[in-house]
């Protein structure tokens, strides 16, 4: 994977330093009819790292993404966020609390343009309530232009100013990916939850993506959590790597102590990496 | 001349009675696009809307209270239906919610009769009742309460159509309508939504339901009269707002022109089955209807 | 019109703080940013060319110096254009797409001092150029995005910059006024790149007070005032972006405004609604062409009302006069959708334009002329009169400006030489290329051309460019590839047949175009490769090319081509950066595939090495094949198949 090299460049992630576990999961167990989709995982993620999960298909990764922004309940274990123990997340107390995702096919709003696709990202940050916006008219409009200039600087920050007023069904798929991400940054968040965002992409798009990854990670300190298959773009971009295989979690750590791991090799590089 | 007159009235007087459609339609539509429910219980709620606020002034209640306490019983009606129903079937297979909504429409109208009892209700809200003729001998009649029906329904979509494009909630609303998945991971707040449409589709139920009350007397057969827009959603597309104004008014116009001039070779009593006819040659040639979103798939 | 006086203000600086003094609250500049337009009056304007060009004398930029600039068009690029100048250095435009080793040599050429790198895209070639770019003391990035790991001692940013510049002023409120009097007309204000087509470009040395009296002499031909609004989306480093952006913008006082990105330019040129404005012919050929596609997806009524609109408004032009009729029905909507509702006047320039595509946008009601000049002339000395019809010349000079035809055959064709008071004084540092180009104070051109009865100048091609086949047919590729790529489905086209039998076409398909014809015809493909290996590709673009054949003498005609398997690219090497074909470069490049063209073979075969766009190589084959195009190709074909 050389055209993924160097897009991180000085300092190297030997030399990062990473603060407090901001989400720690414990024990988690979570099951559909019989099958085990996630058998007793604990993990935690460190403020301002990016951590990558990997593992063949099914190992139960995107599971583990809906049970961190509570699309799923866990049947056991605990997941601890922001300094509080829970049993499970709910969506819209992850969403409340800074957790932000995307999707591994993309979620976009497809009848919307991308400026009305990135402001229902702001839909938490607006103060005035939910019910009572038909009819503050003033307020609400000042409110209004705040935050489409945040949105302004999200659409400047992932180029695509082209297609602000573009229903984002109408764009090609590694657009779409741009503006679902752009969707998610929108939201301000402290957790990005990214699914297989360089999926079906070439190389060019690839590229791109990774750099806005690590450059949404470095500028405002973001923590990043992202499932993808490309190896030579997670061994890259990612400070700390997790494998999954069959729902348990079989390695945690640098990607090169990860790349050494008898366990990684059998399991899944050897395996299933096309 | 006075034949081509008479045409423009039958015209005229089918198109004002097609806003009737389109308004029940409406209220089909609204809850379609935001929540993807195929509801049933659109026309029972127009019924019932009307029920209440003739009952109200019934009991005496001025025109105006009695208007905002039949709202008042919409927006209750709305919560009680998330609470109640919908909260417990998120994520469910469509088929499902719409079996659903058959249950409300039973349950509610079996409500209506168990509070308001099954009688006809005559209903005046001062709606003049004249007709005005016009034409240079006064050769067409038009009515002027269909006229007010006509503008009361304009003014109501417009302000709808204002709500969904410029308001914050009228983003969230589309936004659920796209996709809920997305809509629940940015935060927007899913039941909330519910409500509100729900509300919304109530006020649309209850306005449409004063204005056909005033015509036909509130009785239990406004909610099979209301079936007529299910044809009109199939000509308008059951996505699109204007679809269901459009289509309404082809139904109006179309049932009556071919009553009077297609009729008199066939029997009579076009009428009552042209608008089924015509929905079904749509369905043949043009399925996602007039405005309907075409489906375009990307590969 | 009056102009401020040039022997007055003969400087670029001059004339900016004369604007400042006399008009300050009037726009001069508009930039759009996060989705709002921003304005900035003559006196803002003037305050970033001060601050910058203090703090600039604070790093040590002084007369002499050069001062290289690299990235988009906008305020910013300009406003320390200006600031260079105030301190009596020379600016060098570099282009945005400049690869790393092009930039090198500019930048190394020139002895660069200083370079504005607008961000790190930029800033990260300039670094890694290492030893290459020795003579770079300071580069001055604009945006701040993905520059905090790097740690550069040569690296500010500008908006410090220009805090400390203004900290300069307070301190010393006459320190700026003092550099700018300093300045005079003779100093050299521009190295402007030339366009080679080969090797190296050269730096034209434009002087201040020439690039000002030129600005006016053009001005004479074209009038534009305060109320005139130009789009600048053509690259600054271009001489004509220069004379507009730059000279007009200060002399005639018109509003330049900036468009938010290279995607958006079309909404945001809409938004604007210019009075004036420069395009390449390829990027009108782009408008005619994008238009075409946006009607093969309309509705039967619209494309119906669209052919009958072009046909009406063509007819119409051919006749002198403009169709009100089709302007009703399809014109005013047209301008309207594409923002050239207000446009008085619009030029195309840099290369020759098709015929046909230039006859759309008169008949669409958009004044387009054709102008014609070097970097050397300081741009354009022929512009069209818009008086008749006329797609054929550039238009007579400019008042003031010589033009000769050198050693004309029997047809009047010949080398076309220029002279005029205000020129380049020479190439930089390039003595013996000043002596080879301006011989006896005449520039010679290169360029092939001859006068027509009215005294409006024709200008064929290169003149080494005019070729000859085996047979002695002269003709000129340049004129064939243009007939040729008016049609949407074409792309780009070499004409070949120099010295050989007859004339052969390497075609690259328009994909945007052409692959939205496929989807329509259910033909599958999964990149630009297979869609131009398409059989009924083959047959779509014959048909083009037959159309063409007709319009040809029959000695002039394409006998074969081949769909390349790739676009021809800037980053290749294979255009020009102003996206002229390098014939050079397509000839050594595609030896083998055009062997095939000539020896009778059905298809040619290609092995080649290819750079890609992160700078790794990679060998590339292809098959592709060669079709007949001629009396019978198709029974031809059989036969062979």
């Amino acid at each position: 994977m050389a055209e993924a090299e160097n897009v991180r460049a000085e300092p190297s992630a030997q030399t990062r330093v990473f603060g407090e576990p901001v989400l720690t999961l414990e024990n988690i167990e979570l099951g559909f009819g019989g099958v085990k989709a996630i058998d007793n995982v604990s993990f935690e993620v460190r403020k301002g790292e990016v951590l990558a999960i990997i593992g063949p298909n099914g190992a139960g990764k995107s599971s583990m993404l809906n049970c961190i922004n509570g699309f799923y309940k866990p049947q056991s274990g605990s997941i601890t966020f922001k300094g509080r123990k829970l049993p499970a997340m709910d969506p819209h107390f992850a969403a409340a609390n800074g957790v932000a995702r995307t999707f591994q096919n993309i979620a976009l709003f497809r009848g919307m343009s991308t400026l009305d696709n990135l402001m229902t990202g702001r839909v938490l940050k607006m103060n005035r309530g939910f019910l009572w916006q038909a009819l503050y008219w003033g307020p609400a409009q000042r409110e209004e232009i705040e935050h489409r200039a945040y949105v302004e600087k999200v659409i400047d920050f992932l180029e695509i100013q082209a297609i602000r007023r573009t229903p984002v069904g109408r764009l090609p798929y590694g657009l779409q990916k741009r503006v679902e991400l752009g969707r998610a940054l929108a939201m301000e968040p402290d957790i990005l939850l990214l699914d297989e965002p360089m999926a079906g992409m070439n190389v060019e798009e690839k590229q791109d993506m990774s750099r806005f990854v690590l450059e949404v990670n470095e500028e405002f300190g973001t923590t990043i959590v992202l499932i993808e298959h490309d190896m030579g773009v997670v061994m890259d971009i990612s400070d700390r790597v997790v494998v999954l295989d069959y729902g348990r979690k079989i390695a945690d750590g640098t990607p090169d102590e990860v790349r050494a791991n008898q366990h990684v090799i059998d399991a899944y590089l050897g395996v299933a990496h096309d | 001349m006075s034949e081509f007159w008479f045409f423009l009235e039958v015209l005229l007087s089918g198109m004002f009675a097609g806003t009737m459609y389109s308004l029940v339609a409406l209220g089909f539509v609204l809850i379609f696009k935001a929540s993807g429910v195929f509801n049933f219980a659109q026309g029972t709620m127009v019924l019932f809307a009307a029920l209440c606020f003739v009952g109200f002034l019934e009991m005496g209640w001025p025109i105006a209270v009695a208007a905002i306490v039949s709202v008042a019983v919409m927006i209750a009606w709305a919560v009680a239906v998330e609470r109640l129903v919908l909260r417990h079937l998120v994520n469910q297979a469509p088929i499902i919610l719409f079996m659903a909504t058959i249950g409300i429409a039973f349950f509610l109208e079996g409500f209506g009769e168990f509070i308001w009892g099954g009688d006809v209700h005559p209903l005046n809200v001062g709606i003049p009742n004249d007709a005005w003729f016009v034409g240079p001998e006064g050769e067409m009649m038009i009515q002027q309460f269909d006229l007010a029906a006509a503008v009361i329904a304009g003014l109501l979509v417009t302000v709808l159509a204002l709500f969904f494009h410029y308001t914050r909630i009228g983003r969230a609303l589309r936004a659920v309508a796209d996709d809920h998945q997305a809509a629940l991971s940015v935060g927007i707040p899913l039941n909330q939504i519910w409500v509100i449409v729900w509300s919304v589709a109530g006020f649309v139920a209850l306005v449409a339901g004063i204005i056909w009350g005033s015509r036909l007397g509130v009785q239990f057969s406004l909610s099979i009269i209301a079936l007529k827009a299910l044809p009109v959603l199939i000509l308008g597309g059951f996505t699109s707002v204007p679809g269901a104004i459009v289509g309404g008014l082809i139904i109006g116009a179309g049932e009556k022109l071919s009553e009077i001039y297609i009729g008199p070779f066939l029997g009579g009593a076009i009428e009552e089955w042209f608008a089924y006819v015509l929905a079904m040659f749509f369905l043949l040639f043009r399925p996602q209807g007039l405005f309907g979103e075409r489906i375009i798939e990307r590969v | 019109m009056s102009y401020p006086d040039p022997t007055v203000h003969d400087t670029l600086p001059k004339v900016l703080r004369h604007n400042a003094r006399s008009h300050p609250d009037e726009v001069a500049l508009r930039l759009k940013d996060y989705g709002i337009w921003h304005e900035t009056t003559w006196a803002q304007y003037l305050a970033q060319v001060r601050s910058t060009a203090l703090a600039f004398r604070e790093l040590g930029i002084g007369r002499g110096d050069v001062v290289a600039l690299i990235g988009d068009n906008d305020v910013d690029w300009i406003a320390t254009e200006l600031a260079a100048h105030s301190v009596g250095a020379m600016t060098l435009g570099i282009y945005r797409d400049a690869l790393e080793e092009e930039v090198g040599y500019l930048v190394d050429y020139a002895g660069a001092k200083l370079v504005f790198a607008q961000d790190q895209e930029q800033v990260d070639k300039l670094i890694s150029l290492g030893d290459m770019a020795a003579s770079v003391q300071h580069i001055v990035y604009e945006e701040t995005r993905g520059m905090r790991k790097q740690t550069d001692p040569r690296l500010h940013e500008l908006a410090v910059l220009i805090k400390r510049g203004e900290q300069l002023h307070q301190a010393d409120t006459a320190a700026f006024d003092a550099l700018v009097d300093a300045t005079s007309g003779e100093d050299v204000a521009i190295l402007c790149t030339t366009s080679g087509t080969t090797a190296h470009p050269k730096l034209a040395m434009l002087p201040h007070g020439r690039f000002i009296r030129h600005a006016i002499t053009y001005l004479g031909a074209d009038p534009k005032d305060h109320t005139d609004e130009y789009v600048s989306v053509l690259p600054l480093p271009w001489i004509m972006e220069q004379v507009y952006c730059v000279g007009f913008g200060l002399v005639a006082r018109m509003t330049v405004n900036f468009p938010e990105s290279q995607e958006t330019m079309f909404q945001d040129l809409r938004e604007i609604g210019p009075t004036f404005l420069l395009l390449a012919p390829r990027l009108w050929e782009q408008i005619a062409a994008d238009m075409r596609a946006r009607v093969m997806d309309a509705s039967s009524i619209n494309q119906w009302i669209f052919d009958k609109g072009i046909k009406l408004g063509m007819k119409a032009i051919e006749e002198g006069r403009r169709s009100t009729l089709a302007d009703v029905m399809l014109f005013s909507a047209l301008r309207d959708r594409l923002g050239f509702s207000r446009v008085r006047s619009a030029a195309t320039g840099g290369s020759a334009m098709g015929p046909e595509t230039f006859k759309l946008f008169l008949a669409m009601g958009v004044p387009l002329k054709q102008l014609y000049g070097q970097t050397e002339t300081l741009g354009a000395y022929t512009l069209q009169t818009g008086e008749e019809l006329d797609v054929d010349t550039v238009g007579p000079p400019f008042q003031g400006c010589e033009v000769t035809i050198l050693n004309p055959d029997s047809e009047g064709v010949g080398e076309i030489v220029t002279r005029h008071e205000n020129m380049f004084t020479g190439y930089f540092r390039n003595e013996e290329g000043t002596k080879a180009d301006l011989r006896d104070g005449w520039m010679h051109t290169g360029d092939a051309g001859f006068f027509d009865a009215k005294g409006r100048l024709v200008v064929i091609d290169r003149l080494k460019d005019i070729a000859e086949t085996a047979s002695g047919v002269r003709f000129s590729p340049q004129y064939i590839e243009n007939k040729l790529k008016f049609s949407p489905y074409v792309g780009e086209v070499v004409i070949l047949g120099s010295g050989r039998d007859c004339l052969t076409a390497i075609i690259c398909v328009r994909f945007s175009i052409v692959s939205k014809w496929a989807e329509k015809n259910r033909i599958g493909f999964t990149s630009y490769t297979g869609l131009s290996a398409e059989p009924r590709v083959y047959e779509l673009i014959r048909a083009e090319v037959e159309r063409v054949n007709q319009s040809l003498p029959e000695k002039q005609r394409i006998q074969r081509f081949l769909l390349l398997y790739k676009e021809l690219d800037a980053d290749d090497g294979e255009l020009t950066r102003t996206r002229k074909v390098r014939r050079g470069v397509v000839s050594e490049r595609y030896e083998q595939i055009i062997d095939s063209l000539y020896n009778g073979a059905q298809s040619a075969h290609l092995d080649t090495e290819v750079t890609f766009e992160d700078g790794r190589k990679g060998r590339v084959k292809a098959d592709m094949r060669i079709m007949e195009v001629g009396a019978a190709p198709t029974s031809e074909l059989r036969k062979a198949g």
